[in-house]
């Protein structure tokens, strides 16, 4: 009796044990499979992500490719858009001056200040599009800096030669070059003239009939300074810290200075020309109608300075050409 | 008149300033002759016997550079006495390959007042 109690007990541990073991070779073999399933995703995932950069750093390539074609691109766009919009400018600008100089019949006052006010309206559009080229050429780095030794006194009277023909002889405003012994400085002479022009320019322009304009030097023998002075229209405190900003506005603000005629980006192209040079710029007045100084300190063409030429050179950014500034009229 | 026996070309597209430069040196008695592409201005060219030629650069069929090149080898029928480029291209590099090519002076449309483009033919018509 025991005996077969003990068999079908036994019999039941087998069958129990049996099935345990069928049981844990399905899951074992379940978890096998998962095991390989995993795998396989990972290795497809793996496959994916490698695919996808190689895909990205091509899509990178052929962005960064685009990015230089756009680069010349755009250069080519600026440069003939500025020459379409400087022909129809140029037409009405000679057609304006026929008017008031070659007409047929004689011009009324009335007449004559319209004929006159298209005219300088249409020669600062002129010279807006050129100062557009420059700081679009300035703020993408494709100007370079060439500096040697420059006599500063025999370049002022160069400009002031140019702008006494050009513009003030008729304003009778007197001019003077306080001359003295001064170093040579060391710049770049096109870019130095472009900032002359622009000041002394910029003193003819904002000084009455009858006034004056004094050049004066100093120099502690690390660098010199030049100061153009004149007895015109002046600016307040305020207007001191937009002066050199583009359109003589702050960023946060949509104030400009007041009766400005010019383009509003000469000060601007002047102070990052001189600060490219190694050098500085600020203004001063005491206030309006009473005149104002601008003065731009540039290093001293020494034998140590000229021993380091190279760090005094700009040159474009890598892939740029160099472009010349556009001449802009005073 | 003096001026009557100078003759003048234009090579202009711009209608406006065609007839501008036209009307500006007729006015002073000198001889235009008129081209509006850069073909014609070519052929003309050619042919020569000019006194002077106002060269535009950008130019329809053929550009200004081209025609300075072309001229090099190919000589007019009759010497033209100068050729001066007038345009809105103010790149030093277009100037410098003008005068490599042969231009005797490079004027910036733009840059000028009818008055001083007076100034400036004179000047050149008397050096040549």
């Amino acid at each position: 009796m025991l005996n077969n109690v003990l068999w079908v007990l036994l019999a039941l541990s087998l069958i129990f044990l049996g099935l345990t073991y069928l049981e844990l070779r399905q899951k074992t073999k379940a978890l096998v499979k998962k095991e390989k399933e995993l795998d396989d995703f990972g290795s497809a995932q793996k496959a994916q992500l490698s695919k996808n950069l190689i895909d990205s750093n091509e899509k990178l390539k052929k962005a960064n490719l685009r990015l230089q074609q756009l680069n010349v691109l755009e250069e080519d766009f600026v440069s003939v858009a500025s020459h379409e919009l400087r022909t129809p400018m140029t037409a009405i600008r000679s057609y304006a001056w026929m008017a008031l100089h070659k007409s047929d019949m004689p011009l009324s006052e009335k007449l004559k200040k319209y004929l006159v006010r298209v005219l300088i309206s249409t020669e600062r559009m002129i010279n807006l599009v050129n100062d557009f080229l420059n700081v679009s050429r300035i703020e993408r780095s494709k100007i370079d800096v060439i500096p040697e030794s420059v006599d500063l006194i025999l370049l002022t009277k160069d400009i002031i030669d140019e702008v006494y023909y050009s513009k003030s002889a008729d304003k009778k405003i007197q001019f003077s070059i306080l001359e003295k012994p001064i170093p040579k400085v060391f710049a770049d002479p096109e870019k130095l003239r472009e900032v002359m022009l622009n000041l002394v320019g910029n003193a003819v322009k904002f000084t009455p009939p009858g006034g004056s304009v004094t050049v004066e030097y100093f120099s502690d023998g690390q660098t010199v300074e030049t100061t153009i002075k004149d007895t015109g229209i002046g600016f307040t405190k305020d207007d001191c810290g937009r002066l050199f900003q583009k359109f003589g506005k702050l960023d946060h603000s949509y104030v400009s200075i007041s009766s400005s005629a010019g383009t509003g980006l000469g000060l601007y192209i002047s102070r990052n020309l001189i600060e490219l040079m190694h050098g500085k710029i600020r203004a001063s007045s005491l206030g309006l109608g009473k005149g104002s100084s601008f003065t731009f300190s540039l290093p001293v063409a020494s034998k140590e300075v000229i021993s380091k030429a190279q760090n005094y050179t700009v040159k474009p950014k890598e892939g740029m050409e160099a472009k010349p500034l556009e001449q802009v009229a005073i | 008149m003096e001026n009557q026996q100078k003759k003048i070309l234009i090579v202009e597209d711009d209608q406006f300033l065609r007839e501008f430069y036209q009307e500006l040196l007729q006015t002073e008695g000198y001889f235009v002759d008129l081209a509006s592409d850069g073909e014609v201005g070519f052929q003309k060219l050619l042919s020569g016997g000019y006194d002077l030629v106002l060269l535009d650069i950008m130019l329809p069929k053929k550009d200004g550079l081209q025609i300075l090149r072309d001229l090099k080898t190919q000589p007019p029928k009759s010497p033209n006495k100068a050729v001066i480029v007038l345009t809105n291209l103010g790149q030093d590099t277009v100037i410098k390959e003008c005068y490599n090519l042969g231009a005797e002076g490079f004027l910036i449309k733009s840059a000028l007042n009818p008055d001083q483009v007076l100034t400036e033919i004179r000047s050149y018509l008397q050096k040549s």
